[in-house]
């Protein structure tokens, strides 16, 4: 290659990276613009909220104060946390243990079952959501936490994506288990489950996340203030204080922010769990 | 797995939060009464009242934004309140249909007290189906308009005052509207809320059903000019607000309705509306208020009469002590207290007198306080029909005023197209259920299409 | 517009191409049979899915056929296929399954953007985990909180969309009303399939369709581009490079056709998505309005069965609802599967 050759090279070299970095810092603003906006607007006094482009004469912290004044704001974040982190905890053994069923047992009719499993992940759930009504009443469970936990805390897609990460692991591991007389349990415990850590982390944050912004059962099955949920906390805020723009955005920033810091914390496991489970097979 | 050992440490812990926090079952040996109802401040007042009178009984606000579908479904479902709210005839109507209203004719008999007799006219409609009594009114309203002196001071006009008819007042309206150099309206003359066009379809002699509630007469000529009237107020004479003005207007704050923030944002110098703005409308201590009858129409001063009753779940197993609560709506307490408070207007009419109407504190109110009273026996309830849903002739209804006002449709055809799909649906029921089909065959032939 | 709601599925559809796992596959894990093991291991979930899956979807099944009325205990009958005639003369249903077809519209344009910015993520820059995660944001924390901000957002007067617009177009532009709006680019009328002059413009629908590409164009579906796109034969582009072909044909003839897979999933997953959602708009931003433009299925089945409380109709309509859902499935399955194949 000739010196005038690479330098030209190198010009255009930079030059995609310039365009590259102009367009993805304006995708960047684009994407964080609504979130500045919010959090700005959360700071501003209610006359203040019409004024787009200016920033808070006075940086209204009570604002925050308030919303936890006007609805029992800490109760609906206690709440989502619990009921997410049960239905999180709950998903993780159910999914993983039907998983190691599916990808690690042998037995006569397993795709068979599979396959149902699969097929029923695409029935919306409008189909289901009547009958676990009437359901959820027969048992009694209906405007209680048990309510919200128990019907979320089976499903096709955990084990669906468990079975992934475990059909990868190579089978010389478990059966030199097997030869040291380990038996299933002592496999799934102890070789398996450690194996798809990757796996667990993403089915734990994407099931955390479901449930937290979960929006649609626990619409129907709660009555009493002191059971709501963040989503439906704030929509009886939206319904009662909803004009006031600048304590309805302090509620959805407070909303926001654990999901930005499940997310700092997890990010990394997260890529990395959904881009294995697309790269593997 | 340690994650595993250190999630079920934190959901145990967790856990017993959640249980120790829980509200008591049983508070210090009193019954634990549910009353779902719209988180209003002035609740709070009854409630302290209410328990420091009933030594053994303890009230909790449950707060709800209004709708009723949750209260059925929740009773349906046994974890219905002790008390809730009805807010219109239509309500009720899907309540006691529900199985889910408790008759309480006998208990009150039995307590003596005449709710037909002492309460305001318009609202045995939101107590009484069918002859029998599911509840005590709350509180009643009829609009007035709302006038903002200072806007009248400014377009130099004098308050108006009594009754007065639409032809009277556009002239009026036409100068009270204000612009600025670039052709933007700054105030409208009249604002107001969705159940204005109630009254207007009254005012005009129209109904939303006719007698008995077999057919639904909105396509009759009389329903169609009302509702003509309403598209011109805002199109034709421009005096009032389209949809899209006041969306923009009303969203920049302040409490309460849309037409409440219009008016005490100075941007309409009158509003329609009933006594209980005043509760909101109190803490803006730089608008200076009066209030007049409404203009009426052809058929007459006919305004809408609404309001709340409150109601007891059947399968409360505390139902004897909820009706305590209805013994005491009907006390001279309750209804001068709701006066006070200015939530509209108590129930009992014998003990609206001018002085539970004023409230000290409020000295400025008295020179208006009786338009309220006065034009609280013009009310008349909404029609209602056991045919159909209230929430389907809800949803329809809006979906057709939303059009015209927005300009999108004919009132005619949207007054057509509203009462073929409430017919349709009056049909699909009477087919679907024989009980209902019998009540229909007993309707006399002009009430029937 | 939902996201791509299952990051690790394209391994389904890549599955036929590489042995040795997949459903087809047999992981042979021991070698005898654990039938009693693989009970005791599926039975916490195999229960839970008998209860809260398997046995509403057969329950709600016969209640389609059936007038079940909530308010009205005790007198269900079973009516055959009467739901059915009704729904087919409903002229609602037809309207609202119009709407939410066409608040799928959004669905090529997102995964369209998705592809955009995991070809821009893909390159060597500096800073990629930083844009990757700003972009990730939105969809990671979508939710009713995020509605509400762009409920603000649109709001025609005070809100900051149309303050930039009357700051780029003048005072006098005639901003959208958006949420408020019945207007639409196609200039559908309501209520009614038929189109109309006037009502075309940028109403709720545009709105919902706007708000739901920002929240996913940088989401799962983003990500597994960027996967897909690392997967692709760096010596394929090379030979290609080599013939002489552009960027555009590089990616017109290698790339795209790598990435057949993963466009196959994510629009799969999208239109299952898309035929079910629009539930949370409605019952948050507009109640479905104005005039019903906004109510798509699964808000329509909501207010047909918990605030008109006729239950049985409202489990015919979601058979029904399920059943064009199905059969998109098995078509686009069958075709997909051809194409994939090559």
């Amino acid at each position: 290659m000739t010196p005038a050759r690479t330098t030209a090279g190198k010009a255009r070299r930079m030059l995609a990276a310039v365009l590259t970095h102009g367009l993805l810092l304006l995708l960047a603003a684009l994407t964080l613009g609504p979130f500045l906006w919010m959090i700005v607007t959360s700071f501003k006094s209610l006359a203040e909220v019409d004024r787009t482009s200016s920033l808070p004469a006075v940086w209204q912290w009570r604002n925050y104060g308030q919303v936890f004044r006007e609805i029992a704001f800490a109760r609906y974040y206690f709440n989502s946390v619990l009921v997410a982190l049960w239905v999180t905890f709950l998903q993780c053994v159910t999914s993983s243990l039907a998983a190691f069923a599916f990808a690690r047992l042998k037995w006569r009719g397993r795709d068979s079952v599979f396959k149902l499993y699969l097929a029923t992940m695409m029935i919306p759930g409008v189909v289901t959501m009547i009958p676990n009504y009437a359901l959820m009443v027969k048992l009694h469970l209906l405007d209680s936490y048990a309510g919200l936990i128990v019907p979320a805390a089976f499903g096709a897609f955990g084990t669906f994506l468990l079975r992934q990460f475990m059909i990868g692991i190579h089978p010389a591991l478990d059966e030199s288990a097997a030869i040291d007389g380990a038996g299933p349990w002592t496999t799934y415990s102890q070789i398996i489950l450690p194996l798809v850590k990757p796996g667990l982390a993403t089915l734990a944050i994407f099931t955390f996340l479901g449930t937290y912004t979960s929006f649609f059962w626990p619409l129907v099955m709660i009555k009493s203030d002191h059971l709501r949920t963040l989503p439906i906390g704030m929509l009886y805020f939206d319904s009662v204080y909803g004009k006031q723009t600048n304590l309805l955005m302090a509620a959805s920033v407070m909303n926001v922010v654990p999901l930005i810091i499940v997310f700092a914390i997890a990010q990394k496991q997260l890529v990395r769990g959904i881009q294995l489970g697309a790269v593997k097979g | 797995m340690s994650v595993f050992r250190w999630m079920s440490v934190i959901l145990a812990v967790l856990s017993v939060v959640a249980w120790a926090i829980r509200p008591p079952a049983d508070d210090g040996g009193r019954t634990r009464l549910d009353w779902t109802s719209d988180d209003n401040p002035v609740r709070r007042e009854h409630i302290a009242r209410f328990e420091a009178s009933h030594s053994d009984l303890r009230l909790r606000l449950n707060p709800s934004s209004g709708d009723p579908q949750p209260v059925i479904v929740q009773s349906l479902g046994g974890v219905g309140p002790d008390l809730f709210e009805c807010y219109t005839p239509a309500q009720l109507a899907g309540y006691v249909q529900a199985g889910v209203a408790w008759d309480v004719t006998d208990a009150l008999d039995a307590a003596r007290i005449d709710m037909i007799r002492d309460t305001w006219p318009a609202m045995s409609a939101y107590t009484r189906y069918a002859g029998r009594t599911y509840g005590f009114p709350a509180n009643a309203a009829v609009d007035v308009m709302f006038l903002d002196t200072a806007a009248f001071a400014d377009a130099g006009i004098p308050l108006p005052s009594g009754p007065m008819t639409w032809d009277v007042f556009l002239p009026i309206a036409q100068k009270l509207m204000k612009r600025d150099a670039a052709g933007r309206t700054t105030r409208f003359a009249i604002a107001f809320d969705d159940p204005f066009w109630h009254t207007l379809l009254m005012q005009w002699g129209g109904s939303l059903f006719s007698t008995g509630g077999g057919r639904c007469t909105l396509d009759a000529p009389e329903a169609i000019t009302a509702t003509q009237f309403l598209h011109d107020l805002i199109y034709k004479y421009e005096v009032c607000p389209s949809p899209a003005q006041i969306d923009a207007m009303s969203a920049e704050g302040g409490w309460g309705s849309k037409g409440m923030k219009m008016l005490s944002s100075g941007r309409a110098a009158a509003a329609i509306g009933g006594r209980w703005w005043l509760c909101t409308l109190r803490a803006n201590e730089q608008l200076k208020l009066s209030a007049c009858e409404m203009p009426h129409g052809p058929a007459g001063r006919i305004f809408l009469g609404y309001g709340r009753s409150t109601l007891i779940n059947r399968a409360s197993p505390h139902r004897e002590q909820a009706f305590e609560y209805l013994k005491y709506m009907a006390s001279p307490a309750y209804t001068n207290l709701v006066n006070q408070q200015a939530d509209a207007m108590g129930p009992v009419a014998k003990y609206c007198t001018d002085e539970s109407l004023v409230n000290p504190k409020f000295p400025a109110e008295a020179a208006y306080q009786r338009v309220f009273r006065d034009v609280m026996p013009l009310g008349r309830a909404e029609a209602s029909s056991p045919f159909v849903s209230g929430t389907v002739v809800e949803r329809v209804v809006k979906t057709q005023l939303d059009m015209v006002t927005r300009d999108a449709k004919t009132a005619e055809q949207a007054m057509r197209d509203a009462a073929t799909e409430i017919n349709a649906a009056i049909a699909a029921n009477v087919a679907r259920d024989p009980d209902l089909a019998k009540q229909y065959d007993s309707l006399t032939p002009s009430e029937r299409p | 517009m939902t996201d791509t709601p299952l990051p690790e599925s394209p391994a389904v559809t890549r599955e036929p191409q590489t042995a040795g796992a997949g459903i087809v596959a047999k992981p042979s894990g021991r070698k005898r049979t654990d039938v009693r093991a693989a009970i005791m291991f599926l039975a916490p979930n195999l229960l839970g899915f008998a209860v809260f899956t398997l046995l509403p979807v057969l329950f709600s099944l016969g209640a389609a056929f059936t007038d079940w009325d909530l308010t009205r205990p005790g007198k269900t009958h079973f009516t055959g296929l009467s739901n059915l005639r009704h729904l087919l003369a409903d002229g609602n249903f037809w309207v609202y399954f119009a709407n939410t077809i066409y608040l799928m519209l959004g669905l090529p344009i997102a995964i369209a953007c998705s592809l955009g910015l995991a070809l821009l993520l893909h390159r060597e820059v500096r800073g990629v985990v930083v844009y990757r995660t700003v972009l990730y944001l939105p969809s990671f924390t979508a939710g009713v909180a995020l509605m509400l901000l762009w409920q603000a957002l649109f709001n025609p007067d005070i809100g900051p969309i149309n303050a930039m617009l009357r700051g780029l177009f003048g005072q006098s532009f005639p901003v959208p009303q958006w949420l408020g709006s019945m207007s639409n680019l196609l200039g559908l009328e309501p209520e009614r399939l038929h189109v109309a002059g006037k009502y075309f413009g940028i109403g709720a629908r545009e709105a919902i369709l706007l708000m739901g590409i920002w929240t996913v164009a940088g989401g799962n579906t983003m990500l597994l581009y960027v996967a897909a796109l690392g997967n692709v034969p760096a010596e394929l582009i090379e030979a290609a490079k080599l013939d002489g072909a552009g960027p555009w044909q590089r990616f017109r003839n290698v790339t795209w056709p790598q990435l057949a897979p993963t466009t196959f999933f994510v629009v799969v997953m999208g239109v299952i998505g898309g035929l079910q959602g629009g539930f949370e708009q409605a019952r948050v931003l507009t109640a479905g309005g104005p005039a019903g433009t906004t109510t798509t299925l699964s808000y329509y089945i909501y207010t047909v069965a918990f605030e008109r409380f006729e239950v049985g109709y409202a489990s015919a309509v979601s058979w029904v609802m399920f059943l064009i859902i199905f059969g998109f499935a098995m078509v686009y399955w069958k075709v997909g599967n051809r194409e994939t194949a090559i």
